[in-house]
């Protein structure tokens, strides 16, 4: 089966104050509703970021929790629904760039991992890149109770604290995605292909 | 060729979703104001990298190369 045929039915909510919204159900070992979201960074070059996380009630407030480190046995699936999210979004929005990038370590590196493998399918639609930051950012440890098979684990999560980084943030280089060089990238690029 | 490629299959995915939330519940305001919260959030991590028309400039340039 293609990697993008294994997404999941979203729906495109519409567009609030220039976010674009839009719902699934992650139906793995358990069924989850999470967001993808697509937002501008910077309105001269069309750069927008996606954010996706479970729609969770805490406390009586609905929030969106991209943090959850629940296993539901289905990454391939919500990887391919962001990812015809995105595609979705290119549709209506054909010169726009994705910046796209996991907020704690271990998610960063099973993204880039998912991207290079199945690089030929998405590139028959996008433009890939990777990019680098010149400073370094900083890594925040926090714990997390997570229960699996009925017992509850404590688990650190490296997350980054891109909030950290000082004023004069600068981004040192950007490259066509390379499989072999995935470990530098900070963040990662879509563009829909300029022949399309 | 490949524009076609797309267009269908964003549609065939749009006409099985329709299909799969048709009837469900929508979204509340509340829900679609957390969702905006998050993005907003995420979004502004990223802002320091274009604080100036010469960043700005510079990006566009890298990014352009990597094409």
């Amino acid at each position: 089966m293609d990697f993008l045929d294994k997404a999941y039915n979203y729906n495109f909510e519409g567009i609030t104050n220039e976010v674009y919204q839009f719902r699934f159900i992650s139906m793995g070992i358990q069924e989850i509703t999470k967001i993808v979201s697509i937002s501008p960074i910077n309105k001269n070059l069309n750069w927008y970021s996606v954010g996706f996380g479970n729609l969770e009630n805490y406390e009586n407030t609905i929030i969106v929790n991209d943090l959850a480190e629940i296993n539901n046995n289905d990454y391939d699936e919500v990887l391919a629904t962001v990812f015809m999210c995105i595609l979705h979004f290119f549709i209506s929005n054909p010169d726009y760039t994705i910046l796209f990038f996991g907020n704690t370590l271990h998610k960063h590196r099973l993204y880039k991992q998912k991207i290079s493998s199945n690089m030929i399918i998405l590139k028959q639609y996008l433009e890939i890149s990777g990019g680098r930051m010149e400073q370094q950012i900083k890594i925040i440890e926090k714990k997390q109770t997570i229960t699996r098979k009925g017992k509850e684990h404590e688990r650190t999560i490296r997350e980054k604290d891109l909030t950290s980084l000082s004023n004069s943030v600068e981004i040192k280089s950007i490259e066509k995605y390379n499989t072999t060089k995935t470990a530098d990238y900070q963040f990662v690029l879509f563009k829909l292909k300029k022949d399309l | 060729m490949g524009a076609k490629q797309l267009r269908d299959l964003v549609e065939i995915q749009i006409e099985k979703s329709t299909n799969f939330w048709a009837g469900r519940p929508k979204m509340t305001i509340q829900e679609l104001e957390a969702v905006e919260r998050f993005a907003k959030e995420k979004s502004k991590l990223f802002e320091k990298v274009f604080d100036s028309p010469e960043k700005i400039e510079k990006i566009n340039k890298m990014q352009n190369s990597a094409l």
